[in-house]
């Protein structure tokens, strides 16, 4: 299997490895337990920073599409088909917006919401 | 073939011809050396390089020729091809220069060695010209990356592995081949005296080398990509063929430093030249021999280089 990433493409390029993972597992040209190349090879394949390939791997292991199994290296996760179909961008817009909704139905203004987001935000990283 | 056969010569002289039989042997190794790094494979390589510019010409693969199409032009090719054909010409003229005036003087190798290093200054002179082809070549990829920069880039999703490209046994026999050598040198050399900066040369100098061999595999294998437009199958069997040759020849080269230090062990200098010319032979057909014998130009997937490639 094949991958191929446009650089001039507007979506980051971690975004475009991640979505061709997901489709090709998806289209089942990789099935659970195929291999996957490790960061450096792939990284070099595609002319790419090791950290831009790394970024697109723990995004896939947070969705439990691939996992790591230490120095063996990585694969495609028993769950990869299920796990593939879950799109966590569009899940947090919609509860995003659900949320944004009710504050304003109770009447917080724009810029409240947004203090309050930001604030807990930056909250957030402070303390990681 | 030619080595196998000169072994078997070798192996088979009466004591008693034995250095009359070692001077003939060495003039016909000299001569095979000659013909086959200095006619043979250079002939070859210029006939598979005419083959592409003739099949695969820039109008229809322009990928392929990153330069403007004016630096392809027929006369230009063909300016450079002869020049390397003239080149291995007169090295040719030189070693046979050399053999002449050899036999004319009645030459036979030293009993006490040394004369291996006229036969191995010869090779280093026979692969300057493919040395040159080889920068050529990696100027002519490193200006196709330059030119690749941006757009569409392309990687299998196949991990690679060493062993995927070699059996594991040839590995272990270099491996072994190495250690014997080191063991060996240390016993003879080492142990017996101070460790002089002779032999600490001999040992970083060996052991570079195979570190070298081992970095070039490595780049090889999960290295960035040396033709920006290689098919993925065609770049794994290019990787098969240099991993092979690198380890075919770490084995031979072991074995000929082994032999070296038997001759100076059991007072058989005598076959150094003669072993030092088989070697080199064996090095040129391990590299270049082995690519050209194994990597057929009609196999290799060129639909890559098309401006709209009908593979993809």
């Amino acid at each position: 299997m094949e991958i191929v990433i446009d650089i001039n493409a507007p979506a980051p390029l971690f975004t475009q490895l991640v979505e061709q993972v997901k489709q090709a597992v998806l289209s089942e040209k990789m099935a659970p337990g195929d291999a996957l190349p490790s960061i450096r090879q792939l990284a070099a394949d595609l002319e790419l920073n090791n950290k831009t390939v790394a970024k697109a791997y723990r995004l896939l292991e947070r969705d439990s599409v691939i996992e790591t199994k230490g120095y063996r290296g990585t694969f495609i996760h028993a769950e990869a088909k299920t796990n593939s179909t879950v799109d966590m961008s569009t899940w947090v817009t919609t509860t995003l917006t659900a949320t944004i909704s009710s504050f304003q139905q109770a009447g917080v203004t724009d810029s409240e919401i947004r203090i309050a987001f930001g604030n807990i935000m930056n909250n957030r990283s402070s303390k990681g | 073939m030619p080595v196998v056969i000169m072994l078997i010569l070798a192996a088979t002289i009466p004591y008693e011809e034995l250095d009359v039989s070692v001077v003939i042997l060495f003039y016909i190794a000299f001569l095979s050396q000659i013909y086959l790094i200095s006619y043979h494979y250079p002939m070859r390589l210029r006939q598979r390089i005419l083959y592409v510019f003739n099949h695969y010409p820039p109008a229809d693969y322009p990928k392929l020729y990153p330069q403007p199409y004016d630096y392809y032009a027929k006369e230009a090719q063909k300016g450079g091809l002869r020049a390397f054909r003239n080149i291995n010409f007169i090295i040719i003229g030189i070693g046979l220069a050399v053999l002449a005036a050899a036999a004319n003087a009645g030459y036979s190798p030293s009993l006490q060695g040394g004369d291996e290093i006229f036969v191995m200054a010869y090779f280093m002179l026979q692969i300057c010209p493919l040395i040159y082809v080889e920068l050529a070549n990696a100027k002519l990829y490193k200006r196709m990356r330059e030119v690749q920069k941006g757009g569409v880039r392309k990687a299998s999703m196949q991990p690679r592995h060493l062993f995927d490209f070699i059996a594991p046994v040839y590995v272990g026999i270099a491996g072994f081949v190495y250690l014997a050598w080191l063991t060996l040198f240390i016993a003879d050399r080492g142990l017996n005296g101070p460790w002089t900066g002779e032999v600490y040369g001999t040992v970083f100098g060996i052991t570079g080398i195979h570190v070298f061999y081992g970095l070039m595999i490595a780049k090889h294998i999960v290295g960035k990509k040396v033709d920006p437009h290689q098919d993925s199958e065609d770049r794994a069997k290019a990787t098969g063929f240099i991993v092979k040759s690198l380890v075919f020849s770490s084995i031979a080269m072991n074995l000929f430093i082994t032999f070296s230090i038997l001759a100076d062990r059991y007072d058989f200098e005598l076959y150094d030249p003669l072993m030092t010319s088989i070697f080199v032979q064996c090095v040129a057909a391990l590299g270049i021999g082995y690519v050209l014998r194994v990597s057929k130009i009609d196999a290799i997937n060129f639909n890559v280089y098309k401006k709209d490639t009908a593979s993809e």
